[in-house]
């Protein structure tokens, strides 16, 4: 993402190129091992997913970047993103000039006021003040995110994400966190947002 | 991220890391010992041995630098147990001199080395190809070197147990060279069963202890001596200076070549099994994209993207680095016009290539010394240049 040259290449087709961004703390590279995992142990698919390391992840942008492709992944990077989960205004303000016009966003309007005006295809929700409301604890407003995305795209499903879950997290919060998923895709079917790539 | 059993008719498939894949292997292929001394980009082996290796029956030391790491993993080897480390450049450097000693020894191991930028502490979180050369030449002295270079989560579990195989059968030190992209890369990787796993384990000796045993007598055909584990009744000397036989020191000439010439002759006269290698499209190519690590998946995306335009480009993805595998560049150099070879440095393995191609063909280099990735279109732009 950091390199200029990525931006020339072309995005093979039927490639999906995601970035999950926002602070660190958010879960975001949990986030993005959940989304690839549900992709590639629940479905046919690939999946290459890269955490990105780098002293600014300590308080700054923290960032997963995943491919999913049913070929398979020879360059195993982001080329150009068609889907982002921006959790928060630096993220924002660092990967979003990437994605394509026509990709899909999420945006967590709790933290970001700001969205670059040239896509059509922003799901703008309050995840973080819905998940401290809802929830009890702002920490899962990256699984309200990742069940809006099922819902949204059909890139996963809701409930194999909610089994991706299970293997991986504590006992204790496993109960919120499905419950933040089925909140996730409450709100997108509420808000009948559909994408496809 | 978990190891949660499955159903043994189910196959075994999860998203792991490069560096877990690394680590998981090395149990597979039996590696009972690791010391090592962290640091990133290859932290996360050492992290997840360190509780996995006790409850394998193993045993995981953190020491208090890399060259004592190499230490331990040599003496642990020389008491029969399959021993590893795992490192970045900086540790690299400093393990040199005991992996030296492991080839006149004769001490199987494996040094695992995610590599990242230098020199020196360099880039501690960003990607290089740039120890191709230290991997080889590294330590002083005439010596052989095997090494081995994964390109994804799948190649580096197999790439690993190959490498314990081939430390345990040519008795030597193996490297595995992988990159932090590669390290640190999540893949879907379907986890092969013990059973389909194959484990090659170092001979013993085929006699009862004895005071006239040669334990670096070599054995016919394989040149590889059937050294006894330290404890097993077996009384002698292991040294790094030149030795005969029987373990002592020697400065006979006849000796002296005797000892280098077998331990280069027992790893090139197999360097048909040793050297391992991916072709994609080669045989009308026009055009070869020789990579590897990392790099290969860039070039393998252009030689995809080439083939649905009808253009006649190839890929060779290297997996052996060390012997370098020259056979395949023989036949090759004479069917394409050029070979275009892209690593992240300023020109290791392009080196290789021209000196075996004999100017066959047009060799040409794509180095890449930025601290990222080469891109697909790099590569298209590097081509353009050739045309």
């Amino acid at each position: 993402m950091t390199d200029k040259n990525q931006a020339s290449s072309k995005v093979p087709e039927g490639r999906f190129e995601i970035v999950v961004s926002g602070s660190g703390g958010q879960g975001i590279i949990l986030g993005g091992k959940l989304l690839a995992e549900t992709a590639a142990v629940h479905s046919n698919r690939q999946a290459a997913m890269t955490p990105c390391y780098g002293p600014e992840v300590r308080g700054g942008v923290s960032t997963a970047e995943l491919i999913i492709d049913s070929a398979t992944i020879n360059y195993p990077k982001i080329i150009r993103p068609n889907v982002m989960i921006a959790m928060s205004q630096q993220a924002m303000d660092k990967y979003g000039q990437a994605l394509e016009s026509h990709g899909l966003v999420i945006v967590n309007t709790s933290l970001i006021d700001i969205v670059p005006d040239h896509f059509r295809n922003v799901f703008a929700a309050p995840l973080t003040s819905v998940a401290i409301k809802e929830l009890n604890t702002p920490v899962v407003a990256n699984m309200i995110a990742l069940g809006a995305l099922a819902a949204i795209s059909g890139l996963i499903s809701a409930e194999a994400l909610k089994h991706t879950i299970k293997k991986h997290v504590p006992a204790k919060v496993l109960d919120v966190d499905r419950q933040a998923v089925d909140k996730g895709v409450e709100l997108a079917r509420e808000s009948g947002f559909l994408w496809r790539l | 991220m978990n190891s949660a059993p499955k159903h043994p008719e189910q196959p075994d498939i999860r998203l792991m890391q490069g560096n877990r894949a690394c680590a998981e292997a090395a149990l597979a292929a039996g590696m009972r010992f690791f010391a090592g001394y962290p640091i990133t980009p290859s932290s996360e082996i050492a992290d997840f041995l360190a509780s996995a290796l006790p409850r394998h029956g193993g045993s995981f030391i953190q020491m208090e630098d890399e060259i004592a790491s190499m230490g331990a993993v040599l003496g642990a080897s020389l008491t029969g147990v399959k021993a590893m480390t795992a490192t970045s450049g900086p540790g690299f450097s400093l393990k040199q001199e005991l992996i030296g000693y492991a080839a006149l020894c004769e001490i199987p191991c494996v040094i695992v080395n995610v590599q990242r930028g230098g020199p020196s502490t360099g880039l501690p979180t960003s990607p290089a190809q740039s120890d191709v050369m230290q991997s080889k030449w590294g330590s002083h002295g005439d010596y052989p070197m095997v090494v081995l270079a994964p390109s994804s989560v799948k190649e580096t579990y197999e790439l690993t147990i190959q490498a314990f195989n081939f430390a345990e059968m040519l008795r030597t030190p193996v490297i595995l060279l992988s990159d932090e992209i590669t390290g640190h890369l999540y893949e879907k990787i379907t986890i092969p069963p013990p059973e389909a796993v194959p484990v090659i384990t170092r001979r013993s000796p085929r006699v009862a202890p004895n005071a006239s045993y040669k334990p670096y007598l070599p054995n016919e055909p394989d040149l590889v001596p059937d050294i006894p584990d330290i404890g097993t009744g077996f009384h002698f000397h292991t040294t790094g200076l030149i030795h005969t036989p029987d373990g002592f020191p020697t400065r006979e000439p006849e000796e002296v070549r005797a000892l280098i010439t077998r331990l280069h002759d027992k790893i090139n006269s197999r360097k048909h099994e040793i050297c391992l290698y991916e072709e994609r499209n080669t045989g009308d190519a026009e055009l070869i994209l020789c990579s590897f690590g990392a790099s290969s998946r860039s070039c393998f995306q252009v030689v995809e993207d080439a083939r649905k335009e009808g253009r006649k480009i190839g890929g060779i993805g290297l997996k052996t680095l060390w012997p370098f595998p020259d056979f395949i560049f023989h036949k090759l150099s004479s069917s394409v016009k050029a070979i275009l070879v892209c690593e992240m440095n300023c020109g290791h393995i392009i080196g290789e290539v021209e000196r075996v191609c004999e100017g066959r063909c047009r060799v040409e280099g794509l180095g890449k010394c930025t601290g990222t990735m080469i891109t697909p279109s790099e590569i298209e732009n590097a081509i353009k240049r050739i045309k």
